[in-house]
């Protein structure tokens, strides 16, 4: 693509940006959504959050953590634990996030100093940790003290998450326009190369891990705000590692729009199948995901062009 | 006391070992990292159950039908997911690699919470309380029976790498796949054994945890973890002291469960993976 394709692309993309967000914010004042629509739409916009913060490391920098739950879970638990304790539900968000960036740093400053695989590894291996731990020192439910449910509003829980995709959109975008984006990619592409040119690649991975990881840290916060916690080990489960990751494959990895597709499609698939086939639905969409990864590898997004040229070329024009 | 706990931490050692060997043998001959490594584990565990409790087959005996299964399994499982691997660029391959063995995991323990609920399942055998005691020191004789056949294993592996030509030929593409391929090697041949045997060791693991621990579908993921540790330890790609790093975290583990209390055993693997990666990321056997 050229410079001016990608110019065009890129206002085009504002454009169409600019009115989803009025769009969003406006519906449900003047529409009455009903808080199964608005509960639906939070999930859809926790998933964008989840699988941005994924996408921003391991599409743009090529760094996969296969252990995003650890993050998103601690969010949850510190959220709770604060805000049972008294402590205002947005500083407690906000304490979530730097709980997750803290976690970030016992994995992330000894893994991606090395080159290959060890961050997986290392993600995975936090993940199962405190899935494990966490199951082993909280009871299996929590109560939740009847304070939360008074004054509950699932539109304030809305605006939160919407406020939260928006933030989340903005940093990615913000960094992959930026000079370390540039350098994300360059480390994706050649780790070796781009040290020959004087970056240091595991200054710019663990920055953006930190990054990464206080956003899905806040979705924690948020979605502990919405859900209340009840089963504390439930969102250390790897359903919330795999959840973002199949959305930001499905969409398109290294892409800003392919994440929120993608999300828009695993929600609604998710919606669709628990209701019809029940458990049997995560064979479905595991299937799904597998044949996407091997088939698709860059996505919906990015599969529409060789799609056009593919049914161009059938007729015979090109 | 102490000579209690390193008994049982060799015990506990060498079948980290055989639980982690499998995961090196794949990653070390193809550059594949198995993340489902420990569903199919269960799976194994699974076959050894069934046939212990519908047709009374004792589990040691069971272990070379396992096998034979978990070897089809791993067979069946290249030709669909690892071959058209081959056809991406080689340095995304490790990353997809894991992204469709983690939507394997999905499928498979899914797959057998629907076929076998969730209750976690043990092989109660006749023999699964019995200790023998040497030197004040007690011995489960279903932990010495897996001791056994992990040495039983770990001979035949080393024969088979070291004196047979697929075994040689597993080796040589494991050092340099173009190279071996240059030499007539049949790299999709050799692969397909060699993913086959790494699931074949997978069931044999799975059939000793459903004797000592349990088995449950969603329990793959815990012991997948253990591997890792395991290889990280060794060193990523030595197939050789797996063994040996097994044995090691297992006196480390067994030590620190007498200590702190079994509840944080998932944590001290974990502090021992980030302490040998910021000191020792070669693995603690390399020079």
């Amino acid at each position: 693509m050229t410079e001016g394709n990608e110019s065009i692309a890129g206002r085009r993309m504002f454009v169409i940006g600019g009115i989803l967000v009025l769009l969003f914010l406006l519906l449900p004042q003047v529409a009455n959504l009903g808080s199964y629509i608005l509960s639906l739409l939070f999930t859809l916009f926790i998933y964008i959050v989840l699988s941005h913060s994924w996408n921003l490391l391991g599409g743009y920098a090529g760094q996969f953590n296969i252990g995003l739950a650890a993050y998103f879970g601690s969010g949850v638990l510190s959220w709770s634990l604060l805000y049972f304790a008294g402590v205002p539900p947005y500083l407690a968000m906000l304490a979530g996030g730097l709980v997750a960036v803290i976690l970030a740093c016992v994995i992330g400053i000894p893994t991606l100093r090395l080159k290959g695989i060890y961050f997986a590894i290392g993600t995975l291996a936090l993940a199962e940790a405190l899935r494990i731990t966490v199951g082993n020192l909280f009871p299996a439910s929590v109560h939740v003290p009847p304070s939360y449910w008074e004054n509950y509003s699932i539109l304030e829980r809305y605006y939160i998450g919407f406020a939260l995709v928006i933030i989340t959109v903005t940093v990615v975008y913000t960094i992959v326009h930026s000079k370390l984006g540039l350098a994300l990619k360059a480390i994706r592409d050649d780790e070796e190369a781009a040290k020959a040119t004087g970056l240091n690649p595991a200054k710019y991975k663990i920055l953006v891990f930190f990054i990464s990881s206080f956003l899905v840290g806040l979705a924690g916060g948020a979605f502990s705000y919405y859900r209340g916690l009840i089963t504390p080990v439930f969102q250390f489960t790897p359903d919330w590692t795999f959840g973002p990751l199949l959305a930001a494959c499905i969409g398109g990895l290294g892409t800003i729009s392919g994440p929120i597709l993608g999300s828009i499609v695993f929600v609604i698939l998710q919606e669709v199948f628990s209701q019809t086939i029940g458990k049997a639905h995560f064979i479905v969409t595991g299937i799904f995901f597998i044949l996407v990864v091997l088939f698709l590898p860059k996505g919906l997004v990015q599969s529409g062009v060789p799609l056009r040229r593919f049914l161009a070329g059938l007729i015979g024009r090109e | 006391m102490a000579g209690q706990i390193i008994a049982y931490g060799i015990m506990v050692g060498v079948f980290y070992g055989l639980v982690a060997v499998g995961l090196a043998l794949l990653f070390g001959v193809m550059r594949y990292m198995n993340i489902a490594h420990g569903s199919f584990m269960m799976i194994g565990g699974y076959i050894s159950f069934f046939l212990f409790t519908l047709l009374r087959v004792d589990p040691f005996i069971s272990i070379p039908v396992v096998m034979l299964a978990m070897f089809l399994l791993g067979i069946a499982v290249y030709k669909v997911l690892f071959s058209p691997l081959g056809k991406f660029p080689e340095g995304l391959r490790l990353g997809t690699s894991m992204l469709i063995t983690f939507g394997l995991i999905l499928v498979l323990d899914n797959v057998c919470a629907l076929l076998w609920t969730s209750d976690p399942k043990t092989i109660a055998t006749s023999y699964s309380g019995t200790t023998i005691e040497i030197y004040g020191i007690r011995l489960p004789l279903a932990r010495l029976g897996v001791l056994g056949v992990t040495f039983i294993v770990i001979i035949a592996l080393h024969l088979f790498l070291n004196r047979t030509y697929f075994g040689k030929s597993i080796r040589a593409t494991a050092e340099d796949w173009e190279a071996a391929s240059l030499l007539g090697i049949n790299i999709g041949r050799t692969y397909l054994v060699a993913s086959g045997i790494s699931i074949a060791l997978a069931g044999a693991a799975g059939t000793a945890v459903a004797l000592m621990y349990s088995i449950n579908p969603y329990g793959g993921l815990e012991w997948l973890l253990t591997a890792m540790v395991v290889l990280v330890f060794a060193g990523l790609g030595n197939i050789k002291e797996v063994f040996m790093a097994g044995l090691l975290l297992g006196i480390v583990e067994q030590t620190s469960v007498f200590f702190i209390g079994g509840e944080f055993r998932a944590v001290v693997g974990l502090v021992i993976f980030v302490l040998i990666l910021l000191f020792r990321p070669q693995g603690l056997f390399r020079q």
